[in-house]
Parts: C-alpha cells; sequence; structure tokens
C-alpha cells in the first residue's frame, strides 16, 4: 500500500505544481486598461495629440475632431478621463478655436495645464487656453497664422508662424500675458508651393507638417522655420541682430524634414527625420552646434523601414527603473503603434513595443504615469472606418521590463 | 510544463498496471481496503459530447461610451455549442451501492458571446456590427466521482457527485462579424471571419469543478456499460487577470475577457471491464 499512497502524494503535488489559481490575483483597474473612446455617431473622427496625467490619477487629453459644422479646420477637442480610462467629460469647441498647436503644456503655478490652439475668426493666431471642462482663454497673440507654440526655459513662450504670401517664416517669443516680446522673420524665396503645403497641414489633408520650437540653452531657440523651398531646423537667438539664423539644419525639399528633435544635453540632441521618399531614420545622439550649418542628412542613423512614411515621431525623455533611456514612439506601415526605447547615453535600442492590431492604429502622444507605468494615446479606426481615441495603460512592471536588456 | 503530462501518464499507467493482474482466488486477506471478495475494480473507456456555457463573475470592456455612446454589453450564449470529451476511468466498488471513479478526460469545450455597435449619421448612414466571439478550451480533466447505485440488479440507476482538477492544453478564440451595412449600399446582412487567435494566455491553467449527475449501467458479463449525464461548474475564475490586455489581436476586436467560470453539461457512454476474478479459468469476477 505504500505505493498507493507514493502516487496519492504524487498526484497532489502535480496539481498544487501545476495550480496557478492563487497567482491570478485581482488587478487594480487603474494599474491596467485599454479603452476605446466611442461616441456611436458616423460623421466625427478624433485624433488625439497630447495626454497628460492629472493629481487625480485621470488623464487629460488634447486632440482635435473633425465633422464640426463651423469649420474647415479641426476643431478643438479635450477629454478627462476617470484613473481606470473610464470616460469623464469632454469639450468639443463649436466655434473659433481651431487647430491645436501645441502639447498640455503646464501652467506657471504647475497646479494644471493649459494649451494653444488658432483662432479661426481672427487669422489663426494662437490662443492660450486653460485645459479644463470649459476652456476660458487666457491670451491671444498677434501672431498670424501660427503653426506652433511651446513654453520655453524661462516661462514665456515660442511661436513659429507663416503669415499668408508674406515669404517669411515668423519666430516669436511672448509672454503670458498676450505681449509679444521679440519676433525675427526668415526668408523662404517660394510663394507657392508653400501656400498649398501649409493650408495642408492646417486642415490635415495631409501628414501635418512637423514643426518645432524649443530652448536649447541661453536665449537659443531651435525651431524649424522654411527657407530656400526646404523645411529647415534653425537655431537663432531673437534678440540678436541679423536676419540670417546662427545655426541650421537645411533640408533638401518640402518633403524631407526633421521631424523630432528633443534636446538630452549641451549640443547634443535625440532626432528623428524623414527623407524625400517618406522613410524615417532615427537618430539617438547627434551633435548640433548652435552656429553650425548642416543638411539633414548629414546625421546619420537607423533607418526604419516599417514606420508609416512621413511618420510623427514623438520623443520623450524619461527616466525608467534608474536608467535614462529616450522613449520614440511613432506608427507602422501596417498600422501599429510602436514604442521604441533607446539608452539615453549609449544611444543603443534596448526594446521595441507595439500597441494595437487588426485595425490601424497611429500614435498620439505619451506620459510616464504617477505609479510608475505608461499611458500612450492614440487614433484608432474602430471598424476600420470611425477614427476614436484609444488609450492603454501599462503597469510599472509592464514598463521596467521594457527597459531591462 | 511537458513535464506534467509526463507524470500525469505515468501515474495512470501506474495504477492501470496495479490493478489490472489477474489472480486466482486466495483466501480473504483483510486491508484497509476490506477483504478481496469486498470490492471490485474496473477499467476501461468513455467518451461523449458537451455543451457549455460561461459564467460572467465580473464585466470588463475596452469600449467606453462617451456623450452620446452607449454600453456595448456581451451577452453570453446559453448552452448551445457541442464540444466532445473522451478518456479512460478507473471505478472501485467498494460496497454493495456505493464506488469511486477517476476519470482522467480530455475535454473540448466551446461557448460564445455576442456583442453589437451601431453608428449613426446623416444621409441615413448607418452601420450595424454584431461580433460573435467563440471560444474553444481544452483541458485534460481529472475528476474523483463518488457514485452511489439506487437499486442492486443488472440494470442500475446511479447518482453520483464529485470534484476534479482541469488542466489547460489549449485555448482557441474566433470571432465572426456581422455587418448591416447601409452606408456602404448593403441592404443583406454580410457575414465575416476573423482569424484564429490562439488565447491560451488569456487563460490561467488551473480550474477546479464541482460534477452532480447519474445515469444507468448495465452488466452484460464481465463487460459493464454505461451512460450518464453530469452537470459540471467551474469553482474559480478561468481569465488570466494579468493578460487580459496583453492581445494586440483581441484589442483591435474590441474586445476583453471578463471574469468567469465555466458551466458545462456532459452526456457520455462507458465501457468498462472488471480487473479482480475469483477463478481466472472461469472469469468468474469479484461481485461485491
Amino acid at each position: 500500500m505504500n505505493k498507493f499512497w507514493i502516487n496519492i502524494l504524487l498526484l497532489s503535488s502535480l496539481l498544487l505544481y501545476a495550480c496557478d489559481i492563487s497567482k491570478n490575483k485581482e488587478v487594480k483597474p487603474e494599474e491596467v486598461f485599454v479603452k476605446i473612446y466611442e461616441n456611436n455617431q458616423f460623421d466625427r473622427s478624433f485624433t488625439p495629440l497630447d495626454i497628460k496625467q492629472t493629481p487625480d490619477g485621470g488623464y487629460l487629453i488634447l486632440g482635435e475632431y473633425t465633422g464640426s459644422a463651423f469649420s474647415p479646420y479641426p476643431a478643438v477637442y479635450l477629454m478627462k478621463t476617470q484613473a481606470d480610462g473610464r470616460f469623464e467629460w469632454e469639450y468639443l469647441a463649436q466655434d473659433n478655436y481651431v487647430t491645436p498647436i501645441s502639447e498640455l503644456l503646464p501652467t506657471a503655478d504647475g497646479s494644471s495645464y493649459e494649451f494653444f490652439c488658432s483662432a479661426q475668426t481672427d487669422s489663426l493666431k494662437p490662443v492660450r487656453l486653460s485645459a479644463v471642462q470649459t476652456p476660458e482663454q487666457l491670451a491671444k497673440y498677434n501672431i498670424i497664422r501660427t503653426l506652433t507654440a511651446n513654453k520655453l526655459a524661462d516661462g514665456n513662450y515660442g511661436f513659429v508662424a507663416y503669415s499668408q504670401n508674406s515669404q517669411y517664416t515668423t519666430v516669436a517669443k511672448g509672454n503670458a500675458s498676450g505681449g509679444v516680446l521679440n519676433s525675427k522673420q526668415y526668408y523662404n524665396q517660394d510663394n507657392t508651393f508653400i501656400e498649398e503645403r501649409i493650408d495642408r497641414h492646417l486642415r490635415r489633408i495631409r501628414t501635418p507638417l512637423p514643426m518645432l520650437m524649443g530652448s536649447r540653452g541661453g536665449n537659443d531657440l531651435f525651431f524649424t522655420a522654411f527657407r530656400l523651398s526646404n523645411i529647415t531646423v534653425m537655431s537663432d537667438d531673437l534678440s540678436a541682430n541679423g536676419s540670417e539664423p546662427k545655426g541650421i539644419i537645411n533640408g533638401n525639399s518640402y518633403d524631407a524634414a526633421i521631424s523630432a528633435m528633443v534636446n538630452i544635453s549641451g549640443n547634443t540632441f535625440a532626432m528623428a527625420r524623414y527623407n524625400a521618399d517618406g522613410e524615417n531614420v532615427f537618430i539617438t545622439r547627434a551633435e548640433v552646434a548652435p552656429n553650425g550649418t548642416y543638411t539633414n542628412t548629414s546625421f546619420k542613423g537607423n533607418i526604419l523601414p516599417e514606420l508609416s512614411k512621413f511618420a510623427r515621431v514623438i520623443i520623450k525623455k524619461a527616466t525608467i527603473a534608474q536608467r535614462n533611456v529616450l522613449l520614440y514612439f511613432t506608427d507602422t506601415k501596417n498600422g501599429q503603434m510602436v514604442l521604441f526605447i533607446y539608452d539615453e547615453t549609449t544611444g543603443a535600442l534596448i526594446k521595441t513595443r507595439y500597441f494595437g492590431s487588426s485595425n490601424t492604429f497611429q500614435a498620439g502622444n505619451l506620459t510616464l504615469t504617477l505609479d510608475g507605468g505608461l499611458a500612450v494615446v492614440g487614433k484608432t479606426y474602430v471598424a476600420g472606418r470611425f477614427g476614436r481615441i484609444c488609450l492603454f495603460k501599462l503597469t510599472a512592471k509592464e514598463l521596467e521590463a521594457l527597459v531591462k536588456p | 510544463m511537458h513535464s506534467r503530462y509526463i507524470l500525469v501518464v505515468i501515474l495512470i499507467l501506474s495504477y492501470s498496471v496495479g490493478f489490472s493482474q489477474r489472480r486466482s482466488y486466495k483466501p480473504p486477506k483483510k486491508d484497509f481496503l476490506g477483504s478481496f471478495d469486498d470490492s471490485q475494480w474496473w477499467i476501461g473507456l468513455h467518451g461523449g459530447i458537451n455543451v457549455a456555457k460561461a459564467l460572467p463573475l465580473k464585466s470588463y470592456a475596452i469600449v467606453e461610451p462617451i456623450t452620446g455612446g452607449f454600453v456595448a454589453n456581451k451577452d453570453y450564449e446559453g448552452f448551445r455549442r457541442i464540444g466532445v470529451q473522451a478518456g479512460a476511468r478507473l471505478d472501485f466498488n467498494f460496497h454493495t451501492n456505493f464506488s469511486t471513479s477517476f476519470q482522467p478526460t480530455y475535454t473540448n469545450m466551446n461557448y460564445g458571446y455576442k456583442v453589437n455597435y451601431q453608428w449613426t449619421g446623416q444621409d441615413n448612414n448607418t452601420l450595424d456590427l454584431q461580433y460573435n466571439h467563440r471560444l474553444t478550451l481544452n483541458y485534460l480533466e481529472m475528476p474523483l466521482m463518488f457514485r452511489f447505485d439506487i437499486l442492486r440488479q443488472q440494470l442500475k440507476p446511479y447518482v453520483q457527485g464529485g470534484i476534479g482538477y482541469g488542466l489547460l492544453l489549449k485555448a482557441d478564440k474566433y470571432i465572426e462579424i456581422e455587418s448591416r451595412d447601409a452606408a456602404s449600399g448593403a441592404t443583406n446582412p454580410i457575414q465575416n471571419d476573423s482569424p484564429i487567435i490562439g488565447a491560451k494566455n488569456l487563460f490561467i491553467n488551473s480550474q477546479f469543478m464541482w460534477y452532480v449527475g447519474g445515469g444507468f449501467s448495465y452488466d452484460a458479463g464481465n463487460l459493464r456499460l454505461g451512460a450518464e449525464l453530469n452537470y459540471k461548474q467551474g469553482l474559480n475564475n478561468i481569465t488570466n487577470r494579468q493578460n487580459r490586455y496583453s492581445d494586440q489581436r483581441m484589442i483591435g476586436m474590441l474586445d476583453a475577457l471578463d471574469d468567469m467560470t465555466l458551466q458545462n453539461i456532459t452526456m457520455e457512454f462507458y465501457c468498462v471491464f472488471p480487473m479482480k476474478f475469483l477463478q481466472t479459468s472461469s472469469f468468474r469476477r469479484v461481485k461485491p
């Protein structure tokens, strides 16, 4: 009978070994989720542009929507979710506020967010709105047809504009109350193709132009401008004399451009660019002197044929599990969002992570969350046709696994 | 994982070998199972069909309604889809009316649910979609049943109940999309199939169940034939909570699995042979 009991023991051990019920613990709904926000309307399409987490653990999503009756331009859309992704409120601009031109920017006291969009009834001048359920207009700036805006290191705001038929890119710095502190114009020498490109950019008929604006230390800014029928990235101090920028990265047509650029430190940047054929290149460490002259193709990197042509690329610096990394977020030709994680110091790829499948998914933006996880927002085409906002939340554990070699 | 299956096979074989030795009659020798004459072992095969149903414990959804949207609930099917099961059984008749039965079984279960979506727009643009989700789960089940024979005759009605453990071997998901697409000019429903999605990661490996049922057995000489009907109910959530959102294809299909247990009704037939004989020359079996 010893054998009988040995077998019983063996059977019990087998069951205990195989049993994974005790490990299948409840997961808090705010730790991990996927949501696709649906309003069941045939004629509306939503595109997210940025996401930030709010102090209550929820998420604020800035985007735009088409299908409004009042404008040929996409209108401003704001949505707030709860911490577990459940819908809380939304704001659909019903008049005037169109084409968001910035990400969600922290307010001066850091307690909430604001953003820039264009005033449709006033020459597409930039207006700064509070990112709340009923946005309040905080300031308007007298800069016609502004294409991008950003908050600068000194607390002021930087703008890039291209007034219709002017042949000049206007770059300006403004203060919090709507005053323009200084500005500069850069001659383009083209008045034909650029007008069509900018109009299509503003109406989102083609892939938007990659408009950059940021600080690079001291009074120097880096920004996208148009010059000699090229999309260029310039470095300049707006208070300096002269009509030429200090430094420049020339493009070779309106079809090739630096699509994203983030300052790592000093003159070192993380960049992405696309060639005239639309194929994308990631340059994880590029040295760009403030007064240097370059061309796009001066910067060699990793060619990524899997990415969408003329892809919109988001680059963010992050520290995950005590490791400084660069997050490159974009989308692929087969309709998935993809996150590339690079080591900030070496520029080497650590891991990739894909989001979505079956229907097309397009990159919106991403943010690290208070619980150490990651929130990723994008656009998906539900049933293959309805443009809707989707939100993916990863746990801290999942995110940390992505930075481990 | 393979080591688990090998262990199970070794275990079953060791039981079979141990109890399938024919022996000539010896004077009764008492042990903890009683004397030789007091019990009988039966070994054989069983198989049949089943219908399954999921019982949702907690609902999860990917589609989140915003202003004007509606909640797209899952509509679970009843006991509708047929599966099959087959396996071995080892019965131990330790008392005139009482038996236990160990029945390692390969069980295939099918169940499903539907989700409806509707979009409306200007110019009579409408699109109705019905996503039919079907899941196929294959388990190696190891139930231990306790049986009571109601009558002692050649045709025995009996009732039984028991508990069991199931080890998930394979899981697949199919999605059929039925559309009424007036916006594209369709006047009739159109059915589209999606590829099969391997879904094993969406479930945990283990499932404990309780059983209740009954049937009839018929003693035809040294052969016992039987038919039985059982109801089976899972005791634990089988959805893998950690992997609920891990399959990107499922997200594209707007689906996240609910926490759920399984319910199952099985109908099966079996055939078992006795292992203990009083005289091997005449194959006179022990009848407790």
